[in-house]
């Protein structure tokens, strides 16, 4: 059974690692804190009832890690070093710096959230859970969720609608200081 | 007509509504510029954020989140010991009951593809010493080493896996030969421009014996290289290449397995503990 475990968690990185950089926003914090989050579910499988998602209760001790550790508030002013990030594949045409500006200001309206609406946002736009499975995921009622996350979802799309001088000056403001 | 919540609009955006519902809100939306305009966040949302956090901003998952999930220790420890394989595929091999021509020229393909592999990997050690290669020589036959060892071992399909060295290695299909051996295709990088493709069986000492493989260059261009790794990996596993397609046809017994199948086995560390269902 332990075995099982470990070749669950295994199948389960893809999806844990973009849970994570949805999180953190950066991918070398990402992949800290899944290594963080699968260290702990191990040392603490007895907790986990086979048979009961995983991926839930993995997703609970990631958060729980990254919103307690206090780095999550560490990174923030600091973070979005988006100069690292791999250019967003554009079909569309638009170029490297709009993409880049796009990210940052994306970024920007993600640290502004509170944690619990990030969260609904990774778990629900990033993994895809539906709003039942958040729900179930972070023991709340599905109403809570679908009001929370609309409104987490209004204040990423007005950053990404209106990335213009408003979007710049937030990122300079971001990394400058 | 009441108002439309705008968790109702998200769900729309979503796709998340009843069909009837769809419908109904989708004529609403056409009508009404108003509602349009509070639907477009939604719909803004739903399409960027899995672009802005795809698997492709990612690239390949790190070799050390798959060391801490193997190695990393276990809360309630009650570790069976692994018991002996079943297969004697050393006798099944010499002694075969019946050599049809097509399984004769399957062996024969078999020994020449080792035997070129061993060739080849002894030289691309002499080329390169330093990095840890991920084919070494092992009493003359070629076994899988680091990354692709490890990937084999433990990662299911298609999943990417990269190594601190910048060495990568993918799973692509696995199978049984005619032997009952557990066999995988892969698709790895030596280097960010030297790259493998091949396929391996695991005999009963849990070692992943390389039955055939070609090496290939990624790009002359270093940074092209490394920008292009994650993608080229992925898809050049698919890519045919006919010498390791005529390869795999020669030692593959029935199909391909699905998905399941080989997660019950990767778990099972690649023991059956229940018979297979017959196809």
């Amino acid at each position: 059974m332990t075995e099982d475990v470990r070749s669950k968690m295994i199948e389960l990185l893809p999806r844990l690692r973009k849970f994570a950089y949805a999180l953190t926003r950066s991918l070398e914090q990402a992949d800290d804190l899944v290594q963080d989050t699968c260290e702990r579910a191990l040392a603490r499988a007895d907790q986990w009832q086979p048979g009961t998602r995983l991926d839930s209760w993995m997703y609970r001790i990631a958060q729980n890690i990254w919103f307690d550790s206090g780095r999550s508030a560490k990174v923030r002013g600091e973070q979005a070093s988006v100069d690292d990030i791999a250019e967003l594949e554009g079909s569309d045409g638009r170029t490297v710096t709009e993409n880049r500006l796009t990210l940052a200001s994306v970024f920007t309206a993600m640290e502004q959230l509170p944690n619990d609406q990030q969260v609904l946002v990774a778990l629900v736009c990033v993994d895809g859970l539906s709003y039942k499975e958040a729900a179930e995921t972070l023991q709340l009622p599905i109403g809570t969720v679908m009001s929370r996350l609309s409104r987490a979802r209004q204040s990423i799309a007005t950053a990404l609608m209106e990335p213009g001088p408003a979007g710049l000056a937030s990122v300079r403001e971001a990394h400058g200081g | 007509m009441d108002k439309i919540s705008d968790e109702i609009l998200m769900a729309y955006a979503d796709d998340a509504l009843q069909p009837a519902e769809m419908r109904q809100i989708a004529a609403l939306v056409a009508r009404d510029p108003s509602l349009a305009s509070r639907l477009e966040p939604f719909v803004v949302t739903h399409s960027a954020l899995p672009q802005i956090f795809s698997d492709a901003q990612l690239g390949p998952i790190p070799s050390r989140l798959l060391d801490t999930v193997m190695s990393a220790p276990i809360g309630v420890s009650k570790r069976p010991a692994k018991s002996a394989g079943i297969v004697d595929s050393l006798k099944a091999i010499l002694f075969p009951d019946t050599l049809s021509f097509a399984r004769t020229f399957a062996l024969c393909g078999t020994v020449l593809a080792v035997a070129g592999a061993g060739w080849i990997a002894s030289r691309a050690g002499l080329q390169n010493p330093t990095a840890q290669q991920l084919i070494a020589i092992e009493d003359g036959k070629p076994v899988a080493r680091g990354v692709l060892a490890r990937v084999l071992e433990t990662a299911p399909m298609l999943q990417n896996v990269a190594s601190a060295e910048g060495q990568s290695a993918t799973p692509v299909v696995t199978f049984r030969n005619a032997n009952g051996s557990i066999c995988r295709q892969f698709a790895a990088a030596q280097s960010k421009t030297d790259t493998l493709s091949g396929y391996a069986c695991r005999d009963d000492a849990g070692q992943w014996q390389v039955g055939f493989y070609v090496t290939g260059q990624n790009s002359a261009d270093p940074n092209l290289a490394q920008e292009n790794a994650a993608e080229a990996i992925m898809p050049a596993g698919r890519e045919s290449n006919p010498d390791l397609d005529a390869a795999i046809e020669n030692v593959i017994s029935g199909d391909a397995m699905d998905g399941e199948k080989e997660r019950a086995l990767i778990a099972n560390g690649w023991k059956p503990n229940a018979p297979e269902k017959a196809e």
